[in-house]
């Protein structure tokens, strides 16, 4: 019976709300029906009509009223209180478009940036991995003296075998020369597997089959497409499987393509069986990403202690190449976000505090109109509107406001997101960004958050005292102590929240000049690099042929001033690294385990890249198989290993045989500048190089300086490419300026966006700042004229009004100063050659905000010194 | 005049829906009948009536429907629903309750 009841009275309060003109209607009829029986029933008791009209009238006790309050019955009488002041607020933004604009402005732009790159977060950070149960994917780490080493093969199927997992796979990438039926030959961005890492994901070919697990062993010539790949250059056409393409002047079949979810991994095109050679790989040097797939019944602790039980093991199983080895494992969502997770989680924490500030600031925007707006609030309490009704009129007027700029944020993130995905340094899954209905929930709250923030500090100010007291005081109101005190706090929470930005956005930008400051080249806009990378089971001789031909033909062109090969180009990354003994001495603990690059070099690198010789000289161009083994170090290497001692002559070592050092030893002739290896890098890395071919290294990468400019060489090396032969294609030709922009782009990315939003802060904060000031000076116009007129000089009242906005910028700067070291702390891993408590950067953000606040006091400050005291005091 | 004695809060509601209760009614009647049944000792404004029956309409203890009357004028009639009806049994029940209580201690303090 009760739920019938219910669904009745439900039934009867929608009525109530859609059919109300009907039943006001009906309401009408009824009620005139009863005055005309009630009329005729007074005239039948011999009234006269008028009179028996009045009486019926009398009666019923006030029509309207009495209707009114029926209509109260159908439950819906505060709705109508709401729609009224809906109305009404969406009227009173309306009579102030400035300050609607601002406020829109503001809040849209706060909330559009913050939802785009809550997108973007969302995709790269937030969503699960398209994998099924991808929560038991796990990443292998293994870590030696503090420092990544990768797997091995051999060491994986041990990981593989243990209990914990349901097996292991790991990968390594590779760019292979793939030409498909007749068509040009091209570098492939490909997954070399080693295991079955297919099946490890959990994924199914959405055409063909997979790999047997004896053809990846065997390092078989096959090939699965991606999705991507299969859609696109391969023309999605069913009929490929079985068909062949070329890999590396090898045939391979095609046995099926991968669905797009395995690009979560790496946005390649080809996933191939690492060679056989490779499978069998020693135990020595690592290579491979590894994924294992926990057991359901395992938890990632119990995984770690077995893994970490095995590692013990296989320390004493195989103490040459085992030793040391600590593998770690980590969600391979994690993993795979780890790199965009700092930088991503800087803007995102950036945008918030834009909006902080963007809300702040139209909260004291709306807290002045509130203010100037009090005797209306005083007349409609007088009149009978309840304190709770005023309260909700202005929460509806922010509510106004952040629907609106919410509105505006999703369509601006909406064409943000396209900027952002282009923009943005590569992520994976950043292309998945898109609006969802997370984002909208998301957006939904922040303007939801927004609009407290705008609307409840100036409510509860505005409809405090609301009764009586403005009406009393009659004239102009004028800035009380406690209204300007409330702005007053706003204001300074908008400068601390700014002073933060500032100081991030000085600290990125003193790390970036770091990174711009490290020279890279003598004259880098006439150096041409380009790469000529080769397969890795490329042979020593054949390296040697092409590298000998490429020089030898880029020195025979007159405009070469010098050419040369490296195996990485400067801020190009690493390439092989190991810790390195010096004959005849022992070396402190960390000093034996800090790993130094093991690079190979031309001596033409050094000169066409204007790398100085800074002492003793450089080994020759050809390096002999018998000739004796020798080395120019880098100056870091030498402050840290061979500190006050003649580095000429000391013999090194890379070689180790168990904990000994071992293997031939290089004899040090010279000592080159440091050169930035990595953007990031806080400071040079310790490197050694050795002779082309010293080590082995197929991936070449040349370097070429021009005389006069570098278009000639560039077109030389197109004929050089012809004549390369089937295995070798030159391919990223650039200038060694273009080069540097491109390995510097991330953090110059990130640099600007963050100090774009640090200014737009800055500048809001200023608004506020100047709006308060501006409104104080107004209100004060006659007290300023009496005072002048009292004797009092201008100059003073200058000085008053900047010292009175000066506090505030510094009340905020001291707030955000004090703020300040836990945020930056956390971006310490973005900052390159400075500390999160630099100093000059901290400097800069302060002079920067100090200056900013003094501009925007001076002109409300002139103001007050230019007041007229009769223009003022005839005001009233 | 002297003014009749205010109504018991609720008790309004219970006078409307037994009058409903006999046979559907319009606004008119319903106050007329009211005057009638409690020999003019309870008067009801027209005023308060008309609310209390949308409220009771509203909460869907009665229902009404629009017809002619005798004098062919169309006119809203309201009639006992089912949820009022047993809102009445239940309200009238304890009316009795309440007021055999009153009564009770009435008699034996004047005795």
């Amino acid at each position: 019976m009760g739920w019938r009841l219910w669904l009745t009275q439900v039934r009867l309060r929608l009525r109530g709300l859609f059919l109300r003109r009907r039943l006001d209607q009906q309401l009408d009829d009824e009620f005139a029906f009863h005055l005309e029986m009630a009329t005729r029933e007074a005239e039948r008791r011999g009234l006269p009509p008028d009179e028996a009209r009045r009486a019926a009238r009398m009666a019923l006790d006030g029509v309207v009223a009495r209707q009114e309050q029926c209509r109260d019955a159908r439950g819906w009488g505060w709705l109508d209180g709401l729609a009224q002041d809906t109305r009404h607020a969406g009227r009173a933004l309306r009579r102030a478009p400035g300050f609607t604009a601002v406020a829109l402005a503001s809040l849209g732009l706060g909330i559009g940036a913050t939802s785009a790159l809550f997108a973007v977060v969302d995709a790269v950070l937030l969503r699960p991995l398209p994998l099924p149960s991808s929560e038991r994917l796990v990443w292998i780490e293994e870590m030696r003296d503090g420092s990544l080493v990768g797997g091995t093969p051999d060491r994986l199927r041990d990981w593989a075998a243990l209990k914990s997992v349901e097996g292991a796979a790991g990968f390594y990438a590779d760019e292979p020369l793939v030409r498909i039926a007749g068509g040009e030959q091209r570098r492939t961005a490909t997954l070399r597997l080693v295991g079955p890492l297919v099946e490890i994901l959990g994924v199914t070919p959405i055409l063909g089959r997979t790999f047997t697990r004896d053809e990846i062993d065997g390092g078989a010539n096959l090939v699965l497409l991606t999705e991507g790949a299969w859609r696109g250059r391969f023309g999605a056409r069913e009929d490929l499987l079985g068909t062949t393409i070329t890999m590396d002047g090898r045939a391979t079949e095609i046995v099926g393509v991968l669905p797009s979810p395995v690009n979560a991994l790496d946005d390649v095109e080809l996933w191939a069986p690492a060679p056989a050679s490779i499978q069998r790989a020693p135990r020595v040097s690592g290579f491979l990403g590894q994924i294992a797939r926990l057991r359901s019944d395992v938890a990632l602790d119990a995984a770690r202690a077995e893994f970490a039980a095995t590692a013990t093991n296989l320390s004493a199983t195989h103490p040459d190449t085992d030793r040391g080895i600590r593998p770690s494992l980590v969600s391979l969502q994690a993993r795979l976000g780890q790199d965009a997770r700092l930088p991503l989680l800087t803007l995102l924490g950036t945008v918030v505090l834009v909006l902080l500030v963007a809300s702040l600031n139209v909260a004291a925007l709306s807290l002045a109109r509130g203010l100037s707006r009090r005797r209306e609030a005083s007349l409609r309490v007088a009149l009978g509107a309840s304190v709770g009704r005023l309260l909700q009129l202005h929460l509806l007027e922010s509510g106004l406001l952040a629907l609106g700029g919410v509105l505006i944020g999703i369509a601006g993130a909406w064409l943000g997101l396209d900027l952002l995905r282009a923009w943005l340094p590569p992520a994976p899954r950043l292309q998945e960004a898109a609006l969802n209905g997370r984002l909208l929930v998301f957006s939904g709250a922040l303007a939801f958050v927004s609009a407290l923030i705008v609307g409840a500090l100036p409510a509860l100010v505005a409809t405090r005292g609301a009764a009586g007291r403005t009406m009393r005081e009659g004239g102009p109101t004028i800035a009380g102590p406690t209204r300007s005190r409330w702005r007053g706090a706003l204001v300074v929470a908008e400068v601390a929240a700014a002073v933060v930005l500032l100081i991030g956005a000085s600290l990125l930008t003193r790390s970036l000049v770091n990174i711009g400051a490290a020279p890279v080249g003598a004259d880098p806009a006439n150096t041409v690099t380009f790469a000529i990378p080769l397969s890795w089971d490329t042979d020593q001789s054949r390296i040697d042929a092409i590298t000998a031909d490429v020089l030898a033909r880029l020195a025979a062109l007159p405009e070469v001033a010098a050419a040369g090969m490296v195996d990485r180009l400067p801020l190009g990354g690493g390439s092989q690294t190991t810790a390195v003994a010096v004959r005849g001495r022992t070396l402190a603990d960390d000093v034996a385990r800090r790993m130094v690059g093991w690079r190979t070099a031309t001596p033409g690198y050094f000169a066409a890249v204007g790398i100085p010789v800074a002492q003793g000289e450089l080994y020759g161009d050809l390096v002999d198989e018998r000739a004796p083994r020798v080395a120019v170090v880098n100056r870091t290497f030498v402050r840290m290993f061979l500190a006050g001692r003649d580095p000429i002559g000391v013999e090194i070592t890379g070689w180790r045989r168990g904990k000994e050092p071992g293997g031939p030893w290089t004899r040090i002739i010279g000592v080159v500048a440091d050169v930035p290896v990595d953007p990031t890098d806080a400071e040079p890395r310790p490197e050694v190089y050795v002779p082309s071919g010293a080590t082995y290294w197929p991936l070449l990468n040349f370097t070429v300086r021009a005389r006069t400019e570098p278009g000639i060489i560039t077109s030389a090396l197109r004929a050089i490419g012809e004549d390369l032969g089937s295995d070798a294609t030159i391919e990223d030709v650039r200038t060694l300026d273009e080069h540097v922009a491109l390995a510097t782009r991330a953090p110059r990315t990130r640099t600007w966006t963050i100090a774009s939003f640090a200014v737009v802060a800055l500048l809001l904060a200023a608004l506020g700042l100047y709006g308060l000031l501006a409104g104080e000076v107004a209100a004060r116009t006659q007290e300023f004229g009496v005072r002048l007129t009292l004797g009092a000089r201008p100059r003073q009242l200058l000085g008053q009004t900047l010292a009175r906005g000066l506090r505030l910028a510094v009340l905020g700067l001291a707030l955000g100063l004090a703020a300040a070291p836990f945020l930056t702390h956390l971006i310490r891993g973005l900052l390159v050659g400075i500390g999160p408590a630099d100093r000059v950067a901290l400097g800069a953000a302060l002079v920067v905000l100090l200056v900013t606040a003094a501009l925007a006091c001076l002109g409300p400050a002139w103001r007050a010194a230019r007041v007229d005291p009769r223009v003022a005091l005839r005001h009233e | 005049m002297s003014r009749p004695p205010d109504l018991l809060q609720g008790t309004l509601d219970l006078l409307l829906l037994k009058i409903v209760d006999l046979e559907p009614m319009h606004g008119w009647a319903i106050s007329q009948r009211l005057r009638q049944m409690s020999g003019d000792v309870l008067q009801v404004s027209d005023g308060s009536l008309y609310p209390a029956l949308h409220k009771l309409e509203t909460a869907g203890l009665i229902d009404a429907e629009w017809r002619p009357t005798e004098n062919n004028r169309r006119a809203k009639f309201y009639k006992l629903t089912d949820h009022g009806r047993a809102r009445l049994v239940r309200e009238s029940a304890e009316w009795t309750r309440l007021s055999t209580a009153v009564t009770l201690i009435v008699r034996v303090s004047e005795a």
